[in-house]
């Protein structure tokens, strides 16, 4: 009897567990953006921080500050359209690269946005990062070494941590990592 | 007694909202103008081919992802049915990048371009490209489905994200498209909406 009466009180439980489960996680996500996305370009998306990290060459806690400016690439049979952002570093978690990357230190950041091909204008990125706002930042970089420039860039565009409170909210926004803290680094 | 009965009635009904809330939001998220780039092609077979630039590695990944989107829009039409080996409009072009390390460099695995009026007009002509350092490593059944993706870019679909991408399994989500060897059902569906009978 006891036993009977302990299996239907788990039922009511687990019944209803999953019932206030399902009825807020359905409401709480918002309804579509509708922002028209012309991203054509594939890109990383990584599971894990160590993943993260052994696909970049250099990853810093940086601040983007000033103006950012804007560049037409030449690439060989397109235009790249990039956005240069000042980012002063306050931290080297990882630098694989031969340069000496230190706190204090200022470097840029080269974001692409779009390709311009045949006069047409093609994505990169999605919408939502087509630019960038000042403040603090995670950022896992790469070195790209083009003739005689060389210059960082995010080792994928969907990876961009930014400080919002206490932890990094990754600018987009359903990838696997949403966010991270500084100590797992 | 009775108030066990209320509630067991209570637990049962906040399943039951929950999994219809779930599946209303599911259904109802189809063929929104975010899913699309803007333009379509006008054809019922584009052809495709690959130029000397593209690894032997990739024919048979390419040929895959080619067929997992023949037939697939209301049937009537045909994409990228067969391999040519001359140039005809339609016609897509599969290239190796020329420029490797820039996009190896930003952990680009391929670019799908459809053209030349890529937002609003009718597509004759697109351009695949592969970024072979970033995609060398992929298995076979990898490199298929990131093909996948960038054929269906050149379709004229667009990245699935946000909300829709928490509801449905796409192609078009650079998620999900690593566990998947074709189009999903929301994939086609929004597939026939572009291209109805």
């Amino acid at each position: 009897m006891k036993t009977k009466k302990y299996f239907i009180n788990g039922i009511i439980l687990v019944l209803s567990i999953f019932g206030i489960y399902f009825a807020t996680t359905s409401t709480n996500i918002e309804k579509s953006e509708g922002v028209e996305n012309r991203n054509v370009a594939m890109s990383a998306t990584y599971g894990s921080i160590e993943e993260l990290k052994n696909n970049s060459q250099l990853v810093v806690k940086g601040k983007i500050i000033g103006e950012a400016r804007e560049n037409d690439r030449k690439l060989s049979d397109k235009t790249a359209k990039e956005i240069i952002y000042k980012v002063k570093v306050n931290k080297v978690f990882v630098n694989k690269t031969n340069k000496l990357i230190e706190k204090g230190m200022e470097i840029e950041l080269v974001h692409t946005t779009s390709i311009i091909l045949n006069g047409q204008e093609y994505d990169v990125v999605e919408p939502s990062i087509k630019e960038i706002s000042n403040g603090n930042y995670i950022l896992f970089l790469n070195e790209v070494n083009l003739e005689n420039e060389t210059f960082f860039v995010p080792n994928t565009p969907n990876h961009l941590y930014r400080l919002e409170g206490k932890k990094f909210q990754n600018l987009i926004k359903d990838v696997k990592l949403n966010e991270l803290n500084e100590e797992e680094l | 007694m009775k108030s066990k009965v209320l509630l067991t009635l209570i637990a049962i009904m906040l399943v039951s909202v929950g999994f219809t809330q779930k599946s209303t939001q599911a259904v109802g998220n189809c063929c929104l103008s975010e899913f699309f780039l803007g333009g379509k092609w006008n054809y019922y077979a584009v052809y495709w081919n690959y130029d000397s630039t593209v690894p032997s590695s990739y024919h048979t990944p390419l040929k895959d992802a080619a067929k997992t989107w023949n037939g697939k829009a209301n049937k009537a039409y045909r994409f990228f049915p067969d391999w040519q080996g001359y140039t005809v409009k339609p016609h897509v072009w599969v290239i190796k990048t020329p420029d490797e390390n820039y996009w190896t460099s930003k952990g680009t695995y391929g670019i799908g371009i459809p053209g030349p009026d890529f937002t609003s007009g009718i597509y004759t002509e697109g351009r695949l490209e592969i970024v072979t350092n970033m995609s060398n490593g992929l298995t076979p059944a990898k490199k298929t489905s990131m093909l996948i993706h960038e054929f269906g870019h050149l379709l004229g679909l667009a990245h699935v994200k946000n909300y829709a991408a928490v509801y449905n399994e796409s192609v078009m989500d650079e998620i999900d498209v690593w566990d998947l060897s074709g189009p999903t059902t929301f994939d086609i569906q929004n597939l026939n909406y572009l291209y109805p009978n």
